[in-house]
């Protein structure tokens, strides 16, 4: 009884057009669009993800001084932390130059060709740190705030905080890249939440969404033919169970599903785009063809009301080969994020749409002997958080690591921090954007945290 | 019927209210108040149903409705005992209103009946966690009301006329100091490097000075002027504090600052009782304090205040060794304690349910599977007495066992290896169920069956159900913490109802459990090693490793180091020192727990049967019976209950049988006064209709099972590769940076075909039929399923694989065992299988006019074979490279694979047939338990 009342269950975090709400009471859909809790800068955020752990040191933030001291011995007294810091390790100086670009002049590696263009549109910050050392609870900390997952991910609380402004369309949608992200699909978890609050992950090939259209041989007719005595024998149920209020809400997901099987395959057909702006993402460049669609769509599903979109570009965890293999994917990823930056530019979406760029954790600064190979550990302590539109500072520097990056020193804050800052950039307050589960009010920075003033312009 | 309006108060205005308040009995959780007081709405709202009332307990409001079933401009006010007391008074804005009314506290009260909280259309569920929380306030302020004299808040009234007011000092010691404490010293005091905003609120010399605002903080006599107080209200965006929406004062904490100041906010040093004499007295109360909270004797704890921490009693309720009442009458006891309740509130139970749906209801409640045609016909009594020895009765039971525990085949994370024992787990648990083994002694096996020598490695993977995270990156101390944090949490929360890692990095902040009890209940397994090698586990004893306590929960801060020992606030007699060598620790506290005098144990599982058939515990949160958790809806019940269970020897079929034969279960889901039932009771709490509840995802996949005659009883033993979305299967994912093969189901039907429970779980590995039904993820215990819908359960069900061969197998059968190819006799055979009942006329019309239409249209349209994929590409991105690499995988297991039943295999009469079948196994009816 108390479900059915409570939750006027719609959604694939999608839901009801208008006309279906006509027997339900508007106020109790939560996925209705509402306000937040302060003016909010973003009214939606791309998340583009960097699944392995970019390197900082090898893409915005150049240590001199350590391509000085390349090849030296590295000691590290900090047993509990990791168990690769161990054995015979040496400095590791960056395989790429790096040169100031744009008015601003942030620093840039070579390989960023594309990105270079619009530097002055970014905020890069440098002071993040998180605690973990292996991918996948790196990975749930940086999408949910927990690192031992079962906890919401951030897209997941926007939406409970924000609704939906396109009722047709998921209010959280997840592009993945080759391969699933380690921690699978708990890194876009409604967790305690309600489950209309759950990233949807749309596949790139077949059909976007599971089961989203009958076998094979099944017509639109022979659906609507079902669905019509499905709905008669509904009716009827209902008559005799008037007590069961939670019946409604089913029927009324099958007629949803009927229209999005139209909806959702027409937001993901990028074929009506120009040829140019498909140039301007590097959808016509192998290399850059599949990160680049993603940005397209995650374009396309923001400008249709989606509030939260990740996109994961997969493969940054080089421990070996960094120039060869961090060289590459920098390059699949270089000319699809700026052509996004300019798309939504041009489109005055800029400056409401936030743009996140970032990984699990940076990478160190040292590396174990291997065979004179060039490549570096996981490192949770400095990292560089790329942002753009959405009201954050453009052209600057926020925080700065020390002086071989193996650490953040300046405006040094833990991941929780970032997460209350985006949740702010959003029009959301942390601390009151809560939910009553097991036994207490729990949030997404877990204990509370703070907005890392630098970041809000 | 006049149309009903519903008028609620926005807010109280406290300056209009007077109130005269008489106690006429002062004795513990009893009393009489008369409450006379003036009021003015500010405000009317116009409501889609009949008026609403409640006490909010959080923010202090008296919500008064009207208008019940067309009695529009009556006031009413719910009393303790469900009464409702009208009063005739003109309604409006602005204009005052005169009430009186009389409040009764029951006998055994709980108090909990002084507040009926009805959730207003559209309350989130946040809300509704907040009323719940609300009420519980609500409940123990009730108590205290009455305890102290009627001199404390209550609705909202700050009640002038009280019998006993309370000095400055008083306040300030008892109310004031402790809120502080609570609400503002850790950003303002308790670290003097970390102090915010410069303001220090540690002495009074450190209000009145003031903090960097330059405002004047603390002016006494003043609180319109000073800061301290504006902040708490809230009322000003720049300075709200607390800061946390959560934590913000309520209406008499703000009344009591108000007071404070007003009286000159007097300040005497922090009061500190003496340190208890803690030998022998652990789990003791002292007496209540002035405003009816007790201190609890507890271990050691970090802090001094926490120590000195007041509770009210209410909230503590799970802490008292539960006390067996005798029942109010002579019915069966359960209904003797429930129908007490209903008539309190004046609310007929509804009938008996029919017996169809009793026994539909008896089989899914006791083994997760739909009724057979036998079974139908069957009487309850002796039905249920078969459904206690089937074997499948253990199967259901661990279902839940098992979401409690978190099983999983894999250990999830990085590697996710596969766990090759984890089943023997599982077969254990089934079988231990399947044996009425009794529960004492199912615990003791679980933590300790290897020094008490009953049990091995089988039941001691308890111990190790979680996930786990270990990779060469993790440090061999790092991953030993993990596991004992891990551990202790999950007796905690399977067996005690109680969050323990709560109390990791500092005293629990709701309950009496000092971070020195997490810790030596850690230090229990000192003696432990958790060996594992891959995804093979194993619990063997090792020469006894220091316990410290870590400060702030980091293991680079170790500080005292403890002995091994339990919850203190919890004393059992007789309960003998914790070995100090390697063996017998673990013993000592599964004997601690399995103890009759553990005020948890008993009554844990006793609510985890209850919720099981019910849908809702008398506790309605499960895993958490601590003092943040629910109180309880019938607690003498549930005493009763606890009392018997043990007495009747720890046995879970007796509690069944009980429970079963009772009219509370066999009762219909509807009620003969359904708006009635819905204003007094709208959560059905008190239980005079029985809840519908919807299928669990693994009943859901079963029942098609068996719809369709393919299910395969086989009980116990390893589990299979279910068949799943082959997007799924073929989805690339990573373990420690290389492809994981695709995932192949089992060849052969008769395997892929067995229960859903023993489909082998994979923590990384989605199983989307089972995951858009709300199966839980095995990371977190699981307490209770949800039941949300979601379009994806309609794409699901409607679309997958699964289900359209289900429906074709259905067919099939339907066709086959009918031996005629009439429309009307296959179409009523179809309804028979699938719903257990015959169509109705209309029913039978338009079933067969949808068969007749899509035999027309699979006559001219015969499917085409579609083959099996022999291999499949997967993507990588080279971690050397940076490039993506294609990898092709040989699907070795499908070369062999015994297919279902496919489209071209069988005629267009089948095929028209499963698309009724397939409509059928969407319905509400097939997919509901009433």
């Amino acid at each position: 009884m108390s479900t059915s009342r409570r939750e006027f269950l719609y959604g694939l975090n999608a839901s009801l057009g208008a006309a279906a709400f006509s027997s339900l009471d508007a106020a109790s859909n939560p996925l209705v669009a509402k306000a937040g809790h302060h003016s909010a800068s973003a009214k939606s955020c791309i998340f583009l993800y960097l699944e392995g752990g970019p390197s900082h040191l090898d893409t915005f933030d150049p240590k001199p001084k350590l391509t000085e001291i390349d090849g030296q011995q590295f000691k590290n007294s900090d047993k509990l932390t990791s168990g690769m810091a161990r054995g015979d390790r040496r400095y590791v100086g960056s395989p790429f130059s790096f040169r100031q670009v744009g008015k601003s002049g942030l620093w840039m590696s070579e390989p960023f060709q594309h990105l270079a263009t619009v530097a002055d549109e970014l905020c890069i910050y440098r002071g993040c740190q998180g605690e973990s050392v292996n991918h996948p609870t790196a990975n749930l900390h940086m999408n949910t705030g927990n690192r031992f997952g079962g906890d919401p991910a951030i897209g997941a609380w926007a939406g409970y905080g924000l609704g939906s402004v396109n009722q047709n369309l998921p209010g959280f949608v997840v592009l993945p890249g080759a391969y699933y992200p380690q921690a699978g699909a708990a890194n876009w978890s409604n967790g305690y939440l309600p489950a209309h609050f759950q990233g949807t992950p749309l596949r790139s090939s077949g059909a976007p969404i599971l089961d989203l259209n009958p076998p094979l041989g099944a017509s639109r007719e022979s659906e609507r033919k079902k669905l019509d005595l499905l709905a008669k024998l509904e009716a009827a149920h209902q008559d005799r169970h008037p007590e069961h209020e939670a019946l409604a809400a089913r029927m009324h997901s099958y007629e949803l599903m009927y229209r999005m099987q139209v909806e959702v395959p027409g937001v993901l057909d990028i074929e009506g785009e120009t040829e140019q702006i498909k140039s301007l993402y590097g959808i016509d460049e192998t290399a850059t063809q599949q990160f680049g669609r993603s940005c397209l769509l995650a374009r396309r599903l923001v400008e249709k009301g989606v509030r939260f979109v990740q996109a994961y570009s997969v493969g940054w965890d080089s421990h070996d080969d960094l120039e060869t293999a961090h060289g590459a994917r920098i390059r699949a990823v270089d000319k699809p994020i700026a052509g996004l930056i300019q798309d939504l530019k041009q489109r005055d979406l800029l400056d409401e749409t936030l743009i996140v760029i970032c990984g699990e954790f940076g990478r160190s600064p040292d590396n174990s002997v291997k065979r004179g190979r060039v490549g570096r550990d996981h490192n949770p302590k400095a990292m560089s958080i790329v942002l753009a539109g959405g009201g954050v500072p453009a052209g600057t520097y926020v925080g700065a690591t020390d002086e071989i990056g193996q650490s953040a020193v300046e405006e040094v804050h833990p991941i929780r921090d970032f997460h209350v800052t985006l949740l702010h950039l959003l029009g959301l307050n942390d601390n009151k954007l809560t939910y009553f589960h097991g036994g207490r009010f729990k949030q997404l920075s877990q204990v509370g945290g703070e907005v890392i003033t630098g970041l809000v312009g | 019927m006049a149309q009903s309006l519903s008028v609620a108060f926005a807010v109280l205005s406290l300056a209009r209210l007077s109130a005269e308040v008489v106690v006429s009995d002062e004795r513990f959780d009893r009393g009489v108040v008369e409450i006379e007081f003036q009021l003015t709405p500010e405000k009317l709202e116009r409501g889609a149903h009949g008026g609403w009332d409640f006490f909010d307990g959080e923010t202090k409001q008296l919500w008064i409705g009207t208008g019940w079933g067309g009695d529009a401009g009556r006031w009413g006010i719910w009393t303790p005992a469900g009464n409702r007391r009208d009063f005739r008074e003109p309604v409006a804005v602005g204009k005052s209103v005169h009430l009186r009314a009389r409040i009764e506290f029951g006998t055994a009260v709980a108090g909990d009946e002084l507040v009926t909280l009805s959730l207003v259309e559209g309350e989130t569920e946040r809300e509704v966690a907040r009323l719940e929380k609300a009420r519980i306030t609500a409940i123990n302020q009730a108590r205290s009301f009455v305890r102290s004299g009627g001199g404390y808040e209550f609705g909202g009234l700050e009640l002038s006329a009280a019998k006993e007011s309370i000095s400055a000092v008083a306040l300030f010691q008892d109310r004031v100091q402790p809120m502080f404490a609570e609400k503002c010293l850790a950003c303002h005091g308790d670290d003097e490097a970390k102090i915010k905003g410069g303001l220090d609120m540690r002495t009074r010399a450190g209000l009145l000075a003031g903090g960097e605002s330059g405002l004047p903080t603390l002016v006494p006599g003043k609180p319109e002027e000073s800061l301290l107080y504006l902040a708490a209200t809230w009322q000003d965006p720049e300075f709200e504090m607390p800061p946390k929406v959560n934590d913000r004062l309520s209406e008499a904490q703000l009344a009591d600052l108000r007071n404070w100041i007003e009286a000159g906010a007097p300040w005497v040093e922090k009061k500190i009782l003496p340190t208890p004499d803690f030998e022998g007295k652990f789990g003791q109360w002292s007496e209540p304090d002035s405003v009816g909270k007790v201190r609890v004797i507890t271990s050691r704890a970090q802090s001094e205040s926490w120590a000195n921490r007041g509770y009210e009693p209410g909230t503590l309720w799970a802490y008292q060794v539960p006390v067996s009442q005798k029942p109010p009458s002579n019915q069966h006891p359960i209904d003797g304690f429930i129908e007490a309740r209903l008539k309190e509130a004046k609310i007929e139970p509804a009938p008996r349910a029919r017996p169809t749906e009793l026994v539909r209801r008896l089989t899914y409640s006791l083994t997760g599977l739909p009724p057979t045609a036998k079974q139908l016909q069957a009487e309850s009594g002796t039905l249920m007495e078969e459904l206690l020895e089937s074997p499948h009765y253990g199967e259901r039971m661990a279902q839940h066992w098992l979401d409690v525990t978190r099983y999983a085949d894999s250990n999830g994370f990085s590697r996710d290896e596969v766990r090759p024992d984890a089943h023997q787990y599982r077969s254990y648990v089934i079988e231990s169920f399947n044996r009425d083994k009794p529960y004492d002694q199912f615990v003791r096996e679980q933590i300790a069956g290897d020094e008490l020598g009953i049990a091995g490695q089988e039941a001691l993977a308890f111990l190790w159900m979680g996930p786990w995270e270990i990779t060469n990156m993790t440090s061999a101390a790092v991953a030993r913490q993990m596991w004992l944090d891990d551990v202790v949490n999950s007796i905690g929360v399977t067996f005690l109802g109680h969050e323990l890692r709560c109390a990791k990095c500092h005293d629990h902040k709701f309950d009496p459990i000092p971070t020195r009890d997490y810790y030596a209940m850690q230090a229990v397994f000192g003696a432990t090693k958790h060996h594992v090698r891959g995804g093979q586990f194993k619990i063997q004893p090792q020469s006894p490793q220091t316990v410290s306590i870590l400060k702030g929960g980091a293991l680079e801060s170790p500080t005292e180091i403890v002995s091994p020992g339990f919850l203190s606030a919890v004393a059992i007699s007789n309960q003998s020192p914790v070995p100090s060598g390697s063996r017998g620790r673990r013993a000592a506290l599964a004997n601690w727990i399995a103890s009759p005098e553990n005020p948890f144990t008993a009554r844990v599982i006793v609510n985890r049967v209850w919720q099981m058939h019910f849908g809702r515990g008398l506790v309605a949160t499960p895993n958490n019976f601590g003092v943040n958790g629910m109180t309880p809806s019938h607690p003498e019940l549930l005493d009763w209950l606890a009392v018997w269970f043990v007495e009747e020897g720890w046995s879970l079929k007796e509690l069944h049988r009980l429970i079963l034969t009772s009219e509370t279960y066999q009762r219909s889901t509807q009620h003969p006064q359904p708006s009635r039932l819905k204003e007094r009771d709208p959560e059905n709490q008190r239980l005079a209709v029985f809840s519908p509840r919807r299928l669990t995802a693994e009943e859901i996949r079963d029942s098609m099972l068996i719809a369709t005659g393919e299910l395969n009883r086989r009980v116990g033993g390893p589990g299979f590769r279910a068949e799943i979305n082959w997007e799924v299967a073929f989805q690339p994912r990573l373990a420690m940076g290389k492809l994981v093969p695709p995932w192949e189901p089992e060849p052969t039907r008769a395997e892929r075909n067995r229960r859903s429970l023993y489909a082998n779980r994979i923590r990384n590995l989605g199983h989307p039929l089972m995951e858009v039904f709300n199966r839980p993820n095995s990371g977190l215990s699981c307490e209770k399923r949800d039941e949300t819908t979601v379009v994806t359960q309609a794409f699901t069900l409607f679309h997958s694989e699964f289900s359209n061969q289900r429906s074709l197998a259905l067919a099939d059968r339907v066709v086959r065992l009918s031996g005629t190819q009439d429309v009307s006799t296959l179409v009523e055979a179809t309804f028979q299988t699938v719903l257990g009942r015959a169509p109705d006329l209309s029913e039978a019309q338009d079933a067969e006019q949808l068969v007749q239409e899509r035999l027309v249209h699979h006559r001219s349209h015969p499917p085409e074979p579609v083959a099996l994929p022999t291999e499949v590409q997967m993507t990588n991105v080279v971690e050397k490279t940076g490039e993506e690499k294609i990898t092709t995988f040989r699907l070795n297991a499908l070369r062999n694979y015994e297919r279902d039943l496919q489209p071209w295999q069988v005629g267009p009469e089948t095929r028209a047939l499963a698309e009724l079948a397939l409509v059928l196994f969407n319905t509400s009816e097939f997919l509901h338990v009433y």
